[in-house]
């Protein structure tokens, strides 16, 4: 399968690298993504499935066979490559606010 | 003794989703579960319930271990809270009774790309079948302008015609379907509004459309046969 470039992440790829950097699994990482997004981002497991396979592919998590805390096999977590990709959108999004802040401040 | 089972013909096209979604929940509010999905769904009896039904397409690229990955996305469903029915040719039917559940696809533009890819190698096939018949099309056009009689026709060159007219209709009722959907959806996406895709009604008129098809065809082969005993 060819990999495709992640150089940008949609908002829910972000807030599932953001869970992932603990190991948990597919029902896991579920709800930690709505409360790291504070009830605001639901993931349904179908497009949570295809973007883990993405990932997967593109080295940015791997998969594992051990039991998350609930118990269930197939846990992913991030790996080295996703963590310096999480880093760059992170940096790249508090650019955009900073970038914004002076703009909004004269909005007021 | 009444009956435990059903069969109804259910085809749905890739753009029939809610179609789908919405014949299955009504079924299951007049009692009757689906067992099997095909071309011709199987039901059985139950208690009338509300359910939540969704019809999913599992469309992969090429080189992916197919049955394992479709193993991996019914157990994700499973674990939140959809179970798996049934399947049939890429379209997965999952069912829950519980309205916490979050939609299994949230991500409309992910929707819109595997409907858009089962949908077009259909809509290329159907464009081929009516090819097959051009050239009695074309022969029984051309015997008309000669001046030949209508009744010698009728043994092959009407029936020819008229396959290859049932067949264009097909073709450009679903690629036309498909089209208007696909603009439509594009539309919704790029507004961040929900996509909308076929509802029983829309689905029943097109189907209709279909129906005079096959009447056309049915209708050519008779007139074959009348042709020859002619």
């Amino acid at each position: 399968m060819p990999r495709e470039s992640l150089s940008t992440l949609t908002e829910p790829m972000y807030y599932v690298l953001l869970a992932l950097t603990e190991p948990l699994c597919g029902i896991e990482i579920m709800e930690r993504v709505k409360e790291l997004s504070h009830g605001r981002l639901a993931i349904g497991p179908g497009t949570l499935y295809t973007m883990l396979a993405k990932f997967e592919d593109n080295g940015i998590i791997s998969q594992t066979d051990e039991r998350g805390s609930s118990g269930k096999r197939k846990t992913y977590s991030i790996t080295v490559r996703g963590v310096e990709l999480l880093k760059q959108e992170y940096r790249r999004l508090k650019r955009q606010a900073e970038d914004g802040k002076a703009v909004m401040e004269e909005l007021k | 003794m009444s009956k435990q089972t059903l069969k109804r013909i259910t085809v749905f096209d890739s753009t029939d989703l809610t179609a789908a979604e919405e014949y299955f929940t009504k079924m299951a509010e007049s009692g009757w579960m689906l067992n099997k999905f095909g071309p011709v769904s199987e039901f059985t009896r139950c208690e009338p319930q509300k359910l939540r039904f969704s019809v999913q397409i599992l469309y992969f690229e090429r080189g992916t271990d197919y049955e394992k990955t479709v193993k991996g996305y019914t157990e994700l469903c499973g674990e939140a809270g959809w179970r798996s029915v049934s399947s049939y040719a890429g379209m997965h039917v999952f069912v829950t009774g519980r309205d916490d559940v979050p939609e299994i696809v949230t991500d409309p533009l992910e929707r819109i790309k595997a409907v858009t890819k089962q949908s077009r190698a259909g809509v290329i096939l159907l464009w081929i079948l009516p090819l097959l018949f051009i050239a009695g099309a074309a022969q029984f056009i051309l015997s008309i302008a000669e001046g030949k009689s209508f009744a010698s026709l009728l043994a092959l060159e009407f029936p020819l015609a008229l396959c290859f007219a049932a067949l264009l209709l097909f073709a450009v009722t679903k690629t036309a379907s498909f089209l208007k959907w696909r603009r439509a959806a594009r539309r919704s996406a790029a507004s961040n509004m929900p996509i909308r895709y076929y509802y029983l009604r829309g689905m029943r008129l097109r189907r209709a459309l279909i129906y005079v098809g096959f009447g056309l065809m049915a209708a050519a082969g008779l007139l074959s046969l009348v042709g020859v005993c002619i």
